[in-house]
């Protein structure tokens, strides 16, 4: 659902959300980003994935707590005393929240993975760079294409040494002799790539583009809706007070209404694709029921 | 707190977006042609397709090989283009995520160094196949800054040591690898290099 929005949405969805993060220091921001994309990728993973990763995140968790007080020393409140050194409660909660953190950077980059396709980056990129986006797309083309070569090469030239059953050494100088004709051919078809452009007239004028993706109404609705959220997050944590002190003592910061809306607006900012996910999701399941 | 972070952040991807407008109409400015581009998207997919391949063997990958000798053949535009082109688009396989400004910045860099001493690079065999080492120590070095970075978004020195120490057998096999791909790859693709030069008319080129 998600991924059929305007690229330039998902630019901005998840830049925003990674400023979020990096600007935002409390626990609640990173919780409530890690439940979202959960929530957000068993919508396009199976279920035995998504089970594998909340106990990746679960160890990280455990991982972080137990290895930060061994490093770090800081904090008032001593547990125990390890070979002469302090192991505070302050370091163990401080590595809870690095755990949570990474994890949700993980998470945030396993939705971009899920999102963002190479077509969407050339799409955008192309507006503001063309050269860059004909580079991002040649290169995307000949990939595949020197990888289908090379295989029919090295199959050739396996015929072509005439052994029944070759060697390592064999097979390494076999890889090697493969890569280089790839190399020579592929240089030749870039020539010709490079000429059929020109005889065609590319860089004679400004290029049209054409893409299948299309600005609309919902994807407007989205991004005011995002931005709107978004953006009074970051106001209102301005000088409210919301940042965690780790050291030397940890202190929840006071919970009044401000701090209550700002958890709201960027619980919306993050969860609006979910949002959409699940809606759509009942509308189905309104009709379906419906017949 | 982080903000250091954003910072470092933001300053990367302007330097990236620059670095990008400016070498790429350069580079189609100068040669009043865009065959330039075609070989670097060429390289690009070459490397990208040697990083696939070598995905099995850990930190042994060609690419900084690839990388290098494009630089040193067409120049620091080229060679710049070619590594963060590789790293961005190979991420695209391996995974996206908040390295791969950093990726794409470091492979850049040694791309670009190769092509502003080419001169002695291309001399010079063992300068060559020291910068390979050099690149690949370098890799490991400014990727574990980035480490230490998303810890809690402060450069802290001791955490830097331990990150270094740790990635020590990486860094290690980066340098080895980068001399061995060097070695084998130097000769035979340095020569098909210059034949492109010479065939693309690209001979102009400065070296």
């Amino acid at each position: 659902m998600f991924e059929s929005y305007h690229p330039l949405i998902h630019v901005i969805y998840f830049t925003g959300i990674l400023l979020l993060l990096l600007f935002c220091d409390h626990p609640v921001i990173p919780v409530l980003w890690i439940l979202f994309s959960i929530l957000f990728l068993s919508c396009y993973r199976k279920k035995s994935e998504i089970v594998k990763m909340i106990f990746g995140i679960f160890l990280l968790l455990c991982a972080m707590i137990c290895v930060n007080p061994m490093i770090s020393h800081n904090g008032a409140t001593v547990l125990f005393f390890m070979n002469g050194k302090a192991v505070t409660l302050e370091a163990a909660i401080y590595g809870g929240y690095i755990g949570l953190l990474l994890s949700s950077m993980m998470l945030w980059g396993g939705c971009l993975n899920e999102i963002m396709s190479s077509d969407k980056l050339i799409y955008v990129s192309g507006r503001a760079m063309p050269h860059l986006a004909l580079v991002i797309s040649m290169s995307m083309r000949f990939i595949p294409l020197f990888k289908r070569k090379a295989s029919e090469i090295y199959a050739y030239q396996k015929i072509n040494m005439r052994k029944s059953r070759p060697s390592y050494t064999d097979k390494l100088l076999l890889g090697m002799k493969t890569f280089s004709i790839v190399m020579t051919w592929s240089f030749e078809n870039a020539l010709d790539t490079a000429d059929s452009m020109k005889s065609r007239g590319y860089g004679i004028r400004k290029r049209t583009f054409y893409s299948v993706y299309r600005f609309t109404l919902r994807d407007a609705v989205f991004l005011t809706v995002f931005l709107a959220a978004g953006i009074l997050t970051l106001l209102l944590w301005k000088d409210s007070g919301m940042n965690v002190a780790f050291y030397p003592v940890f202190r929840w910061p006071a919970w009044n209404i401000r701090s209550t809306l700002i958890i709201c607006l960027s619980g919306l900012a993050a969860g609006i694709p979910w949002i959409y996910e699940v809606k759509e999701k009942l509308i189905w399941n309104y009709y379906r029921s419906g017949i | 707190m982080r903000f250091h972070l954003t910072v470092v952040y933001g300053i990367i991807l302007a330097i990236l977006v620059i670095a990008f407008r400016q070498f790429l109409v350069m580079l189609e400015k100068k040669k009043q042609d865009f065959r330039l581009l075609v070989i670097i998207s060429v390289l690009t997919a070459l490397s990208v397709t040697g990083r696939l391949i070598f995905a099995v063997l850990p930190g042994f990958k060609p690419v900084t090989a690839v990388v290098i000798l494009s630089g040193i053949y067409f120049g620091k535009e080229a060679g710049f283009l070619t590594g963060s082109l590789t790293a961005l688009i190979s991420n695209f396989y391996f995974g996206q995520g908040a390295w791969t400004p950093f990726q794409m910045m470091v492979w850049g860099i040694i791309g670009a160094i190769a092509g502003i001493g080419s001169g002695l690079l291309r001399k010079n065999r063992f300068v060559l196949y020291l910068y390979s080492a050099a690149a690949g120590a370098m890799y490991s070095l400014l990727m574990d800054i980035y480490t230490v970075f998303w810890i809690d978004g402060y450069l802290n020195g001791s955490r830097y040591l331990t990150a270094l120490l740790t990635s020590l057998p990486f860094t290690v096999i980066y340098a080895v690898s980068n001399v061995i791909f060097m070695v084998v790859l130097r000769k035979p693709v340095g020569r098909k290099l210059m034949r492109v030069r010479k065939k693309f008319g690209l001979e102009s080129l400065k070296m």
